[in-house]
């Protein structure tokens, strides 16, 4: 009697179930895209995880003293974003495990769109695993997805992960296009990259004793992609919406993170959250390390360009400087659902604002000085810069921005190509010349005469690159440690702007920073600001680097969860 | 299935007893449990039909009561009630029989109020037992509270045989009695009194109803028992008892009335201000601890009752009262039975009041300037230069806030209202013929909210016929009709609201003083997005249908069937209207930045049961024994589906179609569920004293796999009237009643909730839609699984002992009922925690155990002195919780889930005051070991372990240990209540005995990410102010300092003593309402919450879930209301 009303129990819900689904090309392609849709993944408030990164270095801040993740205290176990960066990268990978698992039976009577998205799976997989190692160095590892039994999973070497991403990136890239037929996705110039990108952190941490083999992959696997893409010609249109539309920048951007103004939008704030008080918030602020990092014009680094005038620190730069900061005298103009023309200052309770109508000059309260909110400006919780890449926005809102976030671009591969190469110490033409197409892009001199043929000096440009290029893009996280110059970079105070009663106009000529501390200073452009810090305002006094931070440790919650988990050094 | 209830009181003096017999039919109309009791007036003939051809008085007394409406009042000292007599009428009216029963006797009777048949000897009167003695002549006239005349009151001299009965008037009136004799009145269902005569002639009588009478009879499941009888933990609660409390919804009425039942009010947000009932504690890790609610038998919402329309509420506490719900009740059940019109005529009552709501409490922000010093105080203390200026302070000070350049907005003010309204309205008719009986109910309650836009109004019509086909032959249809409307901001919840107006900084700007809107926080303005950004509003249509058919064919047998429809649907409807906002004199932007949109969502979920039950009792010689057995399906269906569209270009033009087409959107879901049950009772009682009933059911449930889908849930239980055994006559002097019980049963649970939302299909592997990607800037159709599977789970069981003794002493005025249970669950159903790593969410399993052991006590006395009744209820209970069981893991996180704690224990440091100095600072480890982090004035935390289980001299996640019990420990409650001449007091005291309550973030903590100060967090951490109740201020960024990492500091005492409720009314004099043809009229006053004391932050209230600053206040109340009946 009781079997006899099984039917009446068997219900249905509008979920598809799992076993069997990923048989269809449609449903790989479906399961693909539920993949890609974790990539929107957050550090911070409707902020894409990339752009949080570099204000984990030295390169920027957040808004709060002493706490950013990067500036010493807040690196701990319990730290939430250490948990939501580890939590979210794995969610990328159990979704795509349970897409590659779900078709292994199937795919191989499927056609090749099907094997292209599985490809495509297995280049987001490996993006994860990227990042995880490199953040957190040895990880539970899976290919499948998880099973009760590891649960009580021990952590697998970095290098054996970092191995196994390698090899699948190179198989996921045979089923791939050169470029991609839908903006987003990515394509075996992708794979590529990225198998240049973690050999390099395989590399330069000299994984198994083997750095030099690493190095070599590095440079193989950008080689291959270097000549197939070629760089946008303005640096400006790759990090805005009107200048995306444009095909060479298409052609640059390897990997966007993509956003949408079509339809009901798909939107980020991150101009919104960095601009001037007058035309936003600012939570997010780039250090003055990373703005004297610029070279001047003539390709010297400040302390040595006889161009370099610290009353007017924007004058006779590297026109990076201008595509990536905002500072006091400079114009910014703003779509905040009003297009807002400003002439940015750090010291006066008035502004000058520009008005379309009569095309005129006037003065207005300036927010940055005069407001509730004016205590967390760029001048006040900020040390006197503002992100100009991405705020750079007249087309749309910037509260509702819907510019790519790039992920990946040509020129990193270039720059990529040239590090791997210049660590294997073969300073051939490829590599001056990859160097010099991304400088020549912005008007930048070719690599000068004095570093052809030294490994040091070209070891130095490569960086210095490296950090004005892909400021803000989330590379540096990962550089900082790769080149292993945490200490440097946050071993000292942040420091910034001339106080107020000092002004820009009241610094002397000399008010030039030190690079020249010690010759690892020097080699990696880190300031000293000693000579005349009782001029410059401070915040983050506790600053300070200990040698565990070269990696995040592994989340309280996750040993929590699995006391099988060793943790890393230090914590 | 008729029920037939002889019962007998009898006076405990030794003279002048009052037989007294009464008959009650029950009927059961519904099979699932929907159970009608039914007074003997209702639906019975006025024509009798006897046929006896020997037989004593009484029992034709019994066969006429049992026939019709009419009772029999008599004296048995006056009346042979052992008299043979023979008898043979056929459909002949009373006046027809009395007189062939009568004829040729002494006995005369009297018909009164077409019901009562009062007997009198008429050689019989006033007979004294000393006939030489002379004494006086006492008359008067006995009442009940309401002044109604009591109708066939005995009334004797003590230690005589001397006695008489009221008449329709409730006259009495007695001669020779002696002086400074006693009194003794005595009435069925009400309490007996004596009374000396003294020197008056003149005694007039309040007789008290007995509310815990011997003979009440109690809803249980699918049926009704009387309470003497009851084995299992059984507590229910009368209408009165709920519409006192003149709250909003009947959860949170249930507060406090019975032990054992936890009710907290959590949220006094308009709608959603309900209480959450737990029973006996909690009994589930992950899926539901709800108690299963039966409205009439049907799943249901109680808050969603009028009040007004319930007859009565029926708690099943323990496992074997429950278990005839097997599946459903593992969390105790609650039976609402509304009401049903009885007798004849028509009767029409309306009880209304209106009110005022205002915040128990509410935490006060501080002013600008005050702000402004503690941030820079705060930046001092971490070396950080000031933040505002000693030019901007001195501005504030000399010129004040011009609100333009300036600002000093009073958010909380601004945003939060000090009282709002709320009234509620029911009407209710009843009224029916000897075929047909109709009870219908409307009401309207209505409730402002505290901030703007947020509204509540519910409108219910409940309609419950019955109709008496043929004497075998009963059918009804009762239709229950709601519909809710919900008005909210639509651009932020109004939690978020009210903790956004407590916690923005003064300084922001709210409104400039050119009227415009502040820019607040990034254009985030709670006062504009409360009051102009939009109004999302929600209504849900509610229709439930439910139809039965009755066969009684022979007597003891029945048979039900019943159907039953329940649809509610779920409408919602959006339009977020965007404002711009201005500072200093700038537009700084259009907030949400977004545009304006509109969503509309409509979702349906339809309940269908059925149930059939047949059942049978008889009566052998002293052996008492019913069988019951039915069956039971439930399907449901839930359906949804949403639109939105953005870009409305013409204002007043909101439907969807005048949207941008391009920004169209829409969702829909559908998901089922069912359930198919089998049950079975036996009750069998001999002599009346030794009880036992046995309990099985048979549930599946499409929530598990084919192969796991069947549980078997049985219980039973026993019990022993020990005052009805002859030894214990001595006794009965004092103890009118005692009675002991026990019972053991078995229970199960699939009711999986996740966050607030029922889990369908736990076994499977789902992949939902949803997850899409912008390729090419279009949005695509992602699909993910998100969660692990587990096909294997099954039922989640608890088994529950109950050991419980019921007592009534002294006339019934003392009454105390004691129950200890022990209650296990096990075959948890719970999503462990797994690693992060696995990257989807946990997967159901069953695992672990855990227990549940407390005791509930209630006590309650009932007297009354003169003119004065009075009534004192005291309740109190505790449960304990240890999770027994979890195979080795454990869930660390804030609350923990370990073997051997309390279920979700708080978790985390302990702290040993403040670092005074630097010295000790250099002799202690520090929280994160980083010394330079830490001043005097951080709170210090005690290390307690290490490694090796030892202080290792480090504070890190070894010194992390259990700090707290975040459950309600001691609940208790007192109920005091007094009537004198009309007037009626109650007051209602309620608490919790031990409770520990964590506050967070923006609840706890000033500065937390960026927000203001209270003025009690003022009283902060200084080398001159060292006990301060907050250590050293700091600005809160991230919430990453060490003072914040969640510890003891920030646990404070949940316990509380709360004047619930205090009510007074006045019942107008009967003299008076007659004239005006009005049965009834009181008129009455109530406080809700009138005070608190407690021990929680100040500003909070300790019901109210605060946590991390995020919550909608309870309310105080004060309400003025009329109840009339015609």
């Amino acid at each position: 009697m009781l079997a006899g009303c099984s039917d009446f129990l068997d219900k249905t819900s509008s979920d598809y179930s799992s076993s069997g689904f990923y048989q269809s090309e449609a449903a790989i392609k479906s399961g693909a895209e539920g993949v890609y849709n974790y990539l929107y993944m957050e550090l911070g408030y409707a902020i894409p995880f990339n752009i949080s990164l570099d204000h984990y270095t030295g390169m920027a801040f957040e808004r709060n003293e002493n706490t950013t993740v990067g500036a010493g205290g807040g690196l701990n176990p319990d730290n939430n974003e250490v948990k939501t960066f580890w939590n979210k990268l794995y969610i990328v990978i159990a979704r795509a495990n349970s897409v590659i698992y779900g078709s292994k039976e199937y795919i191989d009577g499927l056609g090749d769109n099907a094997r292209q998205y599985l490809a495509e799976v297995k280049v987001l997989r490996a993006f994860a695993y990227y990042n995880l190692i490199a953040t957190y160095g040895d990880v539970p590892f899976f290919t499948d997805p998880v099973t009760i039994e590891q649960y009580k999973e021990t952590r697998v070497s970095r290098e054996d992960i970092l191995d196994f991403i390698l090899t699948d990136l190179e198989e996921s890239a045979s089923a791939l296009p050169w470029i991609a037929t839908s903006r987003g996705r990515v394509d075996k110039a992708v794979a590529y990259g990225l198998k240049a990108r973690a050999a390099l952190l395989g590399g330069s941490l000299n994984y198994r004793g083997q750095g030099t083999d690493y190095f070599r992959i590095s440079a193989e696997a950008a080689g291959k992609v270097i000549g197939q893409r070629s760089l946008a010609q303005s640096f400006d249109d790759l990090f805005n919406i009107t200048g995306q539309a444009k095909a060479d920048v298409r052609n640059e951007m390897l990997w966007e993170l993509m956003y949408s103004d079509q339809g009901i939008k798909k939107t980020h704030v991150v101009a919104f959250g960095q601009v001037s008080r007058n035309t936003g918030q600012t939570g997010r602020h780039p250090s003055m390390l990373l703005a004297d990092t610029y070279e001047c014009i003539d390709g010297k680094r400040i302390d040595e360009s006889s161009l370099y005038d610290p009353r007017y620190p924007q004058k006779n730069r590297d026109p990076r400087f201008h595509s990536t900061l905002w500072m006091h005298g400079d114009t910014a103009t703003v779509n905040n659902g009003n297009l807002v023309r400003q002439i940015i200052n750090a010291y006066d309770i008035e502004a000058q604002f520009y008005d379309f109508s009569s095309n005129a000059w006037y003065l207005a309260n300036n927010a940055d000085i005069n407001s509730s909110a004016a205590w967390a400006s760029f001048c006040n919780a900020g040390v006197g810069y503002i992100w100009a890449k991405f705020s750079n926005e007249t087309a749309e809102n910037i509260s509702a921005q819907s510019c790519n976030i790039p992920i990946m671009r040509y020129a990193e591969v270039l720059l990529t190509y040239a590090e791997a190469k210049i660590e294997l110490n073969e300073l051939d033409n490829t590599v001056y010349d990859a160097i010099n197409q991304v400088r020549n892009r912005v008007a930048m001199p070719d690599v000068s005469a004095d570093r052809i043929g030294n490994q040091d000096k070209m070891r130095q440009l490569v960086r210095r690159e490296r950090k004005v290029e892909f400021a803000l893009e989330g590379l540096h996280h990962v550089d900082m440690r790769r080149w292993g110059i945490g200490d440097l970079e946050n071993g000292q105070p942040t420091y910034g702007l001339p106080l107020p009663e000092i002004g820009y106009e009241g610094l002397t000529s000399t008010d030039i920073p030190n690079f020249k501390t010690s010759e690892r200073t020097d080699l990696n452009d880190i300031p000293n600001y000693d000579a005349y810090k009782s001029k410059l305002k401070v915040r983050d006094r506790n600053r300070f680097w200990n040698k565990k931070f070269e990696l995040w440790p592994v989340p309280q919650l996750e040993r929590d969860r699995n006391p099988n988990l060793s943790q890393n050094e230090g914590y | 299935m008729v029920m037939l209830n002889y019962f007998s009181i009898r006076s405990q003096k030794k003279y002048g007893r009052v037989r007294y017999c009464f008959f009650r039919y029950i009927i059961l109309i519904c099979l699932c449990a929907f159970v009608l009791p039914v007074q003997a007036t209702t639906g019975k003939s006025q024509v009798i039909t006897l046929n006896i051809s020997q037989g004593n008085i009484t029992d034709i007394f019994k066969e006429i009561e049992k026939q019709s409406d009419y009772h029999f009042f008599y004296n048995d000292e006056q009346i042979d009630t052992d008299k043979q007599v023979k008898i043979n009428v056929f459909s002949s009216s009373i006046e027809d029989v009395l007189k062939q029963l009568f004829k040729g006797t002494n006995i005369t009777y009297k018909v009164v109020d077409r019901s009562y048949i009062v007997l009198t000897n008429k050689y019989f009167k006033n007979i004294s037992p000393n006939p030489g003695q002379k004494g006086k002549r006492i008359t008067g006239r006995v009442v009940d509270p309401t002044d109604s005349p009591l109708i066939g009151v005995n009334v004797v001299v003590e230690g005589t045989t001397s006695g008489t009965i009221t008449d329709q008037n409730g006259q009495y009136s007695l001669e020779n009695v002696p002086d400074n004799a006693n009194l003794l009145f005595s009435y069925v269902g009400y309490l007996p009194r004596t009374i000396k005569t003294g020197n008056e002639t003149l005694l007039n009588v309040i007789l008290e109803e007995d509310t815990k009478r011997l003979d009440e009879v109690v809803v249980v499941g699918y049926g009704t028992q009387k309470r003497i009888n009851l084995t299992g933990a059984v507590q229910n609660i009368t209408s009165q008892d709920l519409i006192k409390r003149n709250v909003g919804n009947t959860s949170t009425a249930l507060q406090g009335l019975i032990p054992g039942v936890s009710v907290v009010q959590s949220s006094g947000r308009p709608g959603a201000d309900g209480g959450n009932i737990t029973i006996r504690g909690t009994g589930s890790l992950n899926s539901s601890t709800s108690p299963l609610i039966l409205i009439d038998g049907v799943e249901g919402d109680i808050n969603n009752v009028d009040m007004n329309a319930i007859e009565s509420v029926s708690i099943l506490k323990d496992a074997a009262s429950a278990s005839i719900y097997g599946s459903r009740a593992s969390n105790g059940v609650v039976l609402v039975t509304t009401k049903r019109a009885r007798g004849e005529g028509v009767k029409v009552s309306y009880n209304g009041y209106v009110g005022l709501n205002t915040p128990t409490s509410m935490p006060d922000p501080v002013n600008a300037i005050e702000y402004m010093d503690a941030v820079n105080v705060a930046r001092a203390n971490a070396d950080m230069d000031p933040q505002y200026s000693e030019d901007i302070l001195n501005i504030y000070r000399t010129q004040g806030a011009d609100n333009i350049n300036y600002y000093d907005t009073d958010w909380r003010k601004a945003v939060i209202k000090n009282t709002a309204l709320v009234h509620n309205h029911s009407v209710s008719l009843s009224g029916g013929s000897k075929m047909f009986h109709v009870f219908a109910n409307g009401g309207y309650f209505y409730q402002d909210g505290q901030i703007s836009n947020n509204t509540y109004s519910r409108m219910t019509l409940r309609l419950n016929t019955d109709a008496r086909l043929t004497k075998w032959l009963k059918v009804g249809l009762d239709v229950n009709i709601r519909q809710s409307k919900a008005t909210n901001p639509c651009l932020d919840s109004p939690e978020s609201i009210i903790n956004k107006a407590l916690t923005f900084t003064p300084v922001f700007s709210g409104v400039n003083n050119d009227g415009s809107w502040g820019f607040g926080q990034n254009g985030d303005n709670p006062i504009a997005v409360s009051k102009v950004a939009g109004v999302a509003t929600g209504v849900t249509p509610e229709l439930g249908i439910k139809g039965f058919v009755l066969l009684q064919p022979f007597k003891g047998f029945e048979a039900l069937a019943s159907y039953s429809s329940r649809k509610v649907e779920y409408k919602s409807d959006s339009f977020i209207n965007p404002y711009d906002t201005y500072e200093n004199g700038v537009f700084k932007t259009t907030y949400p930045a977004n545009g304006n949109s509109k969503y509309e969502g409509w979702s349906q979920t339809i309940t269908n049961q059925f149930n059939a039950q047949a059942s049978y009792e008889t009566n052998i010689l002293r052996n008492y024994l019913k069988i019951l057995a039915g069956m039971q399906t439930e399907e449901l269906t839930n359906r949804g589906f949403s639109a939105s569209r953005k870009g409305f270009e013409f204002e007043g033009f909101e439907e969807l179609n005048h949207g941008d087409i391009s920004t169209a959107s829409n969702a829909g879901t559908r998901n089922e569920w069912a359930m198919m049950s089998y049950f079975a009772r036996v009750n069998y009682a001999f002599a009346d004293r030794y009880l036992l009933e046995l309990n099985g059911r048979w549930d599946a449930s499409s929530r598990f796999m084919k192969g796991h889908r069947w549980g078997f849930f049985p219980s039973f239980s026993v019990g022993w009237r020990i005052s009805e055994e002859s030894f214990f006559l001595p006794a009965k002097k004092w103890v009118d009643n005692l009675k002991i019980r026990a019972s053991y049963g078995t229970l199960g649970n699939q009711d999986i909730i996740l966050g607030g939302n029922p889990v369908y299909f736990p076994y499977a592997a789902s992949i939902a839609s949803g997850y899409g990607y912008w390729f090419d800037k279009k949005e695509g159709t992602g699909v993910a699984q998100t969660q692990v599977a587990n096909e294997k789970i099954s039922w989640e069981k608890s088994t529950q002992f109950n050991a419980g003794i019921d007592a009534a002493l002294l006339n019934s005025r003392l009454s105390v009922n004691f129950d200890y249970y022990i209650r296990n669950i096990n075959n948890m159903l719970q999503q462990f925690p797994i690693p992060m790593y696995v990257g989807l969410s946990s997967p159901w399993e069953n695992a672990g155990s855990m227990r549940n052991n407390g005791w509930d006590l209630s006590v309650s006395w009932r007297d009354r002195i003169g003119n004065v009744g009075y009534h004192i209820t005291g309740n109190l209970s505790d449960v304990k919780n240890e999770v027994t069981n979890l195979y080795g893991n454990e869930y660390i996180d804030t609350q923990i889930i370990r073997e051997g704690l309390p279920l979700r224990s708080w978790y985390g440091y302990v702290s040993d005051g403040y670092f005074q100095t630097q010295e000790e600072i250099d002799a202690s480890p520090v929280y994160g070991g980083n010394k330079e982090n830490v001043k005097p004035g951080y709170i210090r935390y005690k290390d307690i372990s290490g490694p090796d289980g030892k202080p290792d001299g480090e504070i890190n996640d070894y010194d992390r240990t259990v700090i707290g019990n975040p459950y309600a420990r001691y609940e208790f409650s007192l109920n005091l209540g007094a009537e004198w001449k009309g007037f009626d007091f109650t007051v209602f005291l309620q608490g919790v005995g031990k409770r520990d309550i964590l506050y967070t973030e923006a609840g706890a903590r000033p500065f937390y990410v960026g927000r203001t100060i209270f003025k009690n967090q003022l009283d902060y951490w200084t080398p001159e102010n060292r006990n301060a109740e907050f250590p050293l201020l700091l600005i809160d960024g991230s919430g990453n300092n060490p003072n914040n990492i969640v510890s003891d500091f920030w646990i404070k005492s949940g316990a509380y003593l709360r004047m619930k409720n205090m009510v007074v009314g006045y019942t107008l004099p009967k003299k008076i309402l007659s004239k005006l043809h009005i049965d009834n009229l009181r008129i009455y006053a109530s406080a809700q919450n009138l005070f608190t004391i407690c021990s929680a932050y100040k500003g909070y209230d300790p019901e109210n879930s605060v946590d991390r600053g995020s919550f909608y206040p309870v309310m105080q109340t004060f309400t003025f209301g009329v109840d009339i009946r015609f």
